[in-house]
């Protein structure tokens, strides 16, 4: 599965990017930051949000060009040693595994409660799970070429559905701004950080790319796609609903779809269209993450391509089914934030000072 | 070996059933709900429109293709699957009207009630909330020609353009937004003339329960205060000839000021542009610019009266708050109206509301004269 | 040592050299042509004393050409040495052989063949006529605008009416006999310098890998080479115009022309190119594209259109609009049967008509599609085995699926639409989406000899062979760069 016969270029590498980050967090998070700040700014969370991790987006690529490494996973063990290092990677491994299983848990969630009331969830997760595996089979080069289009598609869907919901919308909804200073800007900004996890994806990618020229300009795109999407949402969803009812609701986005019709069209209700652009970019964060699990894990183990997607398809349903409920997913995300951080917010730096200097003295 | 495998995991998928399938001819497709007091102790009676398929296809357009069930009980999940003792399963994702009865929102909380409509993933949020004064359950049984009256109702409030008697369309995710916000609203009020059914002014909603009703004439004050009229006629006397001023459009500014001590000042002003549609008066000449001029000054001083009347209602009598001020309030002062908000009505109903029309006749249609000029 | 031995058999055995008796030869051949009644032989003596023996096979020859070739021997009446007789031959086309298998060889190619007593080497008339029928329209591809001839049954027509569009030193042909008997005669045709080379060598290399000798149409090689027999998509495009192959090889594709079959393969194909279809290149740019996009919604619809049908009704009742609910409810009420069966029942209705039409003989297979398709379907209608809406749907499918360009990419999507349908039945819309995913996954991963078969390039590009769906206006571009359709 580390096909590395096929380089993709880098507009299929922002492309990958956008995909993976778009996943749950569309429908979920106006919801999140409306209970985090109550007040409507939850916006310029965002922005800021966008802000820091341009920032940070950067700061990886200065680093990136000063070291270079084909993957993040030989990197933690060039700069860890071997057993650290191999201590890492399961980390990440894990972390990897862990938005895998909690996209399917979303996924399945949605599917029962919208779609198929009665169907048991297994069976939605396991077909789910094995669609996703027939495609990471594939490799990188298989992924680099449906991902465009997926995209194109999802953002013309998106596009068209959020312009006809403006209707919906009541500018008055959003006042005042930063009515009551920034402190709920900061409280929320946390339960927006959740959303943007997939941008990690750019440390993984410098084997497979062509070209190693338009690493700032690859993430930054594969960035910003997700993020304006998710600012949209929460502007268009809390300008119709406000914040309070906003806080309450569990799906904010497809409530929105929901509360008007268009008349005189064959599809009078939209929301089927918006189901199914979820499920799709549901599908692609779980590929996303998968995979790059998958290339972890076959670089650890060694183990041949079908023994680590069986483990792996194991793994991850039997941790999307466990959460008895709500509460246990929203505990078990915030594992996984910090998990984030820790290992692509903080890791990297250490990692780049370890490394430098290391090279310099291997050079000297 | 493989291909065995996979050969059987599809057939045991195909195997082991369609766990969601349903029949669309066995579902009771419902388009209008109507909420009233319940019988006998119980505290709710919910009558369903749903539709019958088997009466549309045989050849019968003038009969209505709907039949009412009416099921009594104390919550509303436990009346609809009480209903699946009588008939088919209630399927209300089609649902396009909902009516309430005042007596039964004097009695309970408007929310509780309508609690598990917005809890239920196959309610939409959309469907339009009308207020009835007498039984809702009878009104759902009138038809028009045919039509049921949850469509006659959906389709009657689309003619927002045409009146501007007509109150402004509530959706049922408007009101649970309105009631977590903790503010009062109105509703639209149905009522039923001469056999018909007939959108007649709105009732007020306040601390989730039902006040009191405002009259057509009322709501068109409303529309004027607040800006929501999309268009209309409004007709006047005088001297003692009747007028009709077609408005073409409507702007709305507002105001919102704060003096020391607490009081809210709301300067409110209306731009009318419009047609004068009808005249009355013998004397009319439409094409004398002062002739216009006093007309428009007529009704600018008309509507004037009439609004600011409405307004001294609103603060003295119903003293609730179902414009929107407090949303302005909210925007132009967010940390006072935090401490505020619990008793706005009460502060609405002091705060000095002041308005100005500005009325202006673009045209005044083909015949500007009525004698010779 | 045994290695000597063994060479020197195969030698033997494969080329018996030719004696200067006339008998011993005669004893080689004949055995080997025993019970054929359409081998004529004749023993002539010429004048002076020569015995001369021909052979061939009657109807593959060229009767007039023989003629020819007896007056012209029999005119000498001195006695005829070898250079005499090839200065006398040298009007027709010869070769001179020395074994006894290539003489039989060419009578089984339709050519004559003459002995002649006293001569070590035998003489190869060649005589040899096909019998072809003349060149006429393509009957399976058939455009508004544009050329409209098509291939016929004969290889080297075939490559004529290529080389008649493409006049360029560059073009390539490269013959091969295929099969472990090496019966199939193909050809290869490229452009040398624009073609991929990694495709051309995959090409020789698999063409070379066919074993069986059953080739009767291009279809069977097509799948004795291609990349995924298990794939319900092809993956070779094949084609009964000329012009779709000259244009195919400007653009560095490969073309295999197999004898006896009016369909030429093309290699590599993907996706969009086998989506295309000539004339939207000879008609204007704003119309062609649009009628791509009908095309490629096409596609969307013959796949989906019932299962969506079936999932909306079966499933998401709530996703129908108001009015479509009620009327699909009320035409649905006194049918038997759930959404699939019915749609099953009329798909393999279509299906059947379809096929019965084939077969038919010409007058009767209109009739049969008339009658078929507006009687049946009334009738089911009326006796309510099927709804209404949904003999509406599989008729709007079944005429979608027609508006593919090869008929054998319509025939997978045929395939699929059961598939999706059953998909629908079980999950509702989230099968759909879960087939859809396998199928775009499937296309993405699909191969044809090396290059990918569905590209992201697919909306549209700027380089005027990629574009699928609008086709922008062809811009005289500069020299050496590919233009024209793919």
């Amino acid at each position: 599965m580390v096909n590395h016969k096929e380089s993709i270029s880098s507009y299929q590498a922002s492309a990958i990017i956008a995909n993976t980050t778009l996943g749950a967090s569309m429908m979920i998070l106006p919801r999140a930051m409306a209970q985090a700040a109550a007040t409507p700014d939850g916006w310029i969370a965002l922005l800021l949000m966008s802000v820091i991790y341009i920032v940070f987006i950067f700061a990886n690529v200065l680093m990136m060009k000063k070291v270079p490494f084909s993957s993040y996973y030989d990197y933690t063990n060039e700069g860890l040693g071997k057993w650290i290092g191999a201590l890492v990677n399961l980390l990440i491994i894990i972390y990897f595994l862990g938005v895998a299983s909690y996209e399917v848990r979303a996924m399945s969630e949605m599917v029962k409660f919208f779609l198929l009331q009665n169907t048991p969830v297994a069976m939605t997760m396991i077909s789910f799970i094995l669609v996703g595996f027939y495609l990471v089979i594939g490799g990188i080069g298989d992924l680099a070429r449906l991902f465009p289009f997926i995209l194109i598609v999802t953002l013309i869907i998106l596009f068209v559905a959020y312009g006809l919901s403006v209707q919906e919308f009541k500018l008055d909804n959003l006042r005042p701004v930063l009515g009551e200073g920034f402190s709920p800007v900061f409280k929320s900004l946390n339960a927006s950080a959740i959303s943007f996890v997939g941008i990690e994806m750019m440390l993984f990618m410098p084997a497979y790319l062509n070209t190693q020229k338009h690493t700032f300009a690859y993430g930054t795109v594969g960035f910003l796609i997700p993020a304006i999407i998710y600012i949209f949402t929460y502007i268009l969803v809390v300008g119709a609903f406000t914040v309070k009812e906003t806080a309450t609701l569990t799906w904010p986005t497809i409530a929105l779809f929901q509360s008007f019709d268009i008349q005189g069209i064959f599809i009078e209700r939209i929301d089927s269209f918006l189901l199914i652009v979820w499920l799709i970019q549901l599908y692609t964060s779980f590929v996303g993450y998968t995979f790059f699990a998958a290339i972890g894990v076959s670089k650890l183990t060694k183990f041949p391509k079908k023994v680590v997607l069986v483990l792996m398809g194991i793994v991850i349903y039997f941790a999307a089914i466990f959460p008895k409920d709500v509460d246990t997913v929203r505990n078990y995300l915030t594992y996984v934030n910090n998990l984030f951080f820790l290992l692509f917010g903080i890791l990297p730096f250490l990692l780049f000072i370890i490394v430098f200097f290391k090279r310099r003295r291997n050079t000297t | 070996m493989k291909k065995k495998v996979a050969v059987a995991l599809l057939t045991l998928v195909l195997l082991s059933g369609c766990w969601d399938s349903t029949n669309i001819e066995e579902l009771n497709m419902a388009i209008g709900f109507a909420v009233d007091k319940g019988d006998q102790g119980n505290k709710l009676k919910v009558s369903m429109q749903v539709l019958v398929p088997q009466k549309i296809s045989q050849e019968s357009n003038i009969k209505d293709p709907t039949k009412i069930i009416e099921t009594n009980g104390d919550s509303v999940h436990q009346i609809f699957r009480t209903t699946a003792l009588k008939s088919h399963r209630i399927f209300a994702q089609q649902l396009r009207v909902l009516l309430f009865s005042e007596e039964l929102i004097n009695e309970n909380d408007f929310d509780l009630v309508i609690n598990q409509f917005i809890r239920d993933n196959e309610t939409r949020r959309g469907g339009l909330v009308f207020m009835t004064s007498k039984n809702p359950g009878d009104m759902l049984k009138i038809n028009d020609d045919g039509q049921p009256a949850s469509t006659t109702l959906y389709d009657l409030s689309e003619n927002r353009k045409s009146t501007i008697l007509m109150f402004k369309t509530v959706s049922l995710g408007d009101i649970s937004s309105a009631m977590q916000n903790n503010v009062s609203f109105a509703i639209p009020k149905v009522s039923v003339d001469q056999g018909k059914l007939m959108l007649d002014g709105a009732s007020i909603i306040k601390n989730k329960r039902f006040l009191t009703n405002i009259s057509p004439l009322a709501v068109q004050s409303y529309n004027l205060l607040t800006g929501d009229g999309l268009g209309g006629v409004i007709e006047f006397e005088y001297e003692h000839s009747s007028y009709s001023f077609e408005i073409f459009k409507l702007k709305h500014h507002i105001k919102t000021n704060k003096s020391a001590s607490g009081k809210y000042q709301f300067d409110v002003s209306v731009e009318l542009d419009g047609r004068l549609s009808e005249d009355w008066n013998e004397r009319e000449n439409a094409f004398n610019e002062k002739y216009l001029r006093e007309i428009e000054g007529v009704v600018k001083r008309r509507l004037e009266t009439s609004v600011k009347d409405f307004i001294g209602e609103l603060q003295h009598e119903i003293k609730a708050d179902i414009c929107g001020f407090y949303q302005k309030a909210s925007i132009a002062y967010p940390k006072d109206f935090r401490k505020e908000a619990k008793h706005w009505d009460e502060i609405f109903s002091e705060s000095d509301i002041r308005y100005k029309a500005n009325v202006k006749i673009r045209d005044f249609g083909t015949k500007g004269a009525t004698q010779s000029l | 040592m045994l290695r000597k031995s063994y060479l020197r058999r195969v030698i033997i055995l494969n080329q018996t050299p030719l004696k200067e008796h006339l008998y011993d030869n005669l004893s080689v051949i004949l055995p080997q042509l025993k019970e054929m009644d359409d081998l004529v032989h004749e023993k002539k003596t010429l004048p002076h004393g020569q015995v001369v023996y021909y052979l061939y096979i009657k109807e593959m020859n060229e009767k007039m050409e023989i003629q020819t070739f007896l007056k012209l021997l029999l005119q000498d009446h001195t006695s005829l040495t070898k250079e005499k007789l090839e200065s006398n031959l040298s009007m027709m086309t010869t070769r001179s052989v020395k074994t006894s298998e290539e003489l039989v060889d060419a009578i089984f190619e339709g050519h004559c063949v003459v002995l002649i007593n006293g001569f070590q080497h035998a003489y190869i008339l060649e005589t040899h006529g096909t019998k072809k029928r003349s060149l006429g329209d393509s009957t399976s591809e058939t455009v508004v605008r544009g050329p409209k001839v098509g291939f016929i049954e004969d290889l080297n027509t075939n490559l004529a009416l290529v080389r008649q569009r493409l006049k360029n030193p560059d073009l390539k042909t490269g013959n091969m006999k295929i099969g472990e008997k090496k019966y199939t005669q193909v050809t290869i045709m490229y452009i040398d310098g624009i073609v991929e080379t990694s495709v051309l060598k995959e090409v020789k290399k698999r063409l070379k890998q066919v074993t069986i000798d059953d080739i009767q149409d291009s279809g069977v090689l097509e799948e004795l080479i291609e990349d995924n027999v298990y794939s319900p998509f092809p993956q070779i495009q094949n084609t009964e115009r000329p012009d779709k192959v000259a244009s195919a090889l400007n653009n560095g594709r490969v073309a295999i022309f197999v004898d006896h079959s009016p369909f030429v393969l093309i290699v590599p194909a993907s996706l969009a190119t086998i989506m295309q279809s000539p004339d939207d290149y000879y008609e204007r740019w704003i119309a062609a594209s649009l009628i791509r996009m009908l095309r490629f919604t096409s596609i969307f619809l013959t796949l989906f259109l019932s299962a969506i049908y079936i999932a909306l009704v079966s499933f998401h009742q709530g996703l129908l609009p108001t009015t479509l609910a009620i009327s699909i409810s009320s035409t649905r009420e006194n049918v038997p049967f759930p959404p699939i069966v019915e749609a099953l029942i009329m798909e393999m209705t279509i299906e059947l008509l379809r096929e019965a039409g084939l077969r038919l003989p010409n007058p009767l297979g209109q009739t049969i599609g008339l009658v078929g398709g507006v009687v049946i379907g009334q009738a089911a209608v009326q006796a309510h085995i099927v709804s209404s809406i949904m003999v509406i749907i599989v008729s709007v499918m079944a005429l979608a699926s027609f508006t593919v360009p090869q008929y054998g990419m319509g025939m997978s999507f045929r395939v699929l639409r059961f598939v999706s349908m059953f998909a629908a039945a079980t999950f509702g819309l989230y099968g759909i989406v879960l087939f859809m995913l396998v199928l775009l996954t499937h296309l993405t991963r699909q191969k044809s000899f090396g290059t990918p078969y569905f590209s992201p390039d697919f909306v549209f590009s700027y380089k005027n062979e990629d574009n699928s769906i609008i086709r922008l206006p062809l811009k005289n571009q500069q020299k050496g760069e590919r233009d024209g359709q793919s």
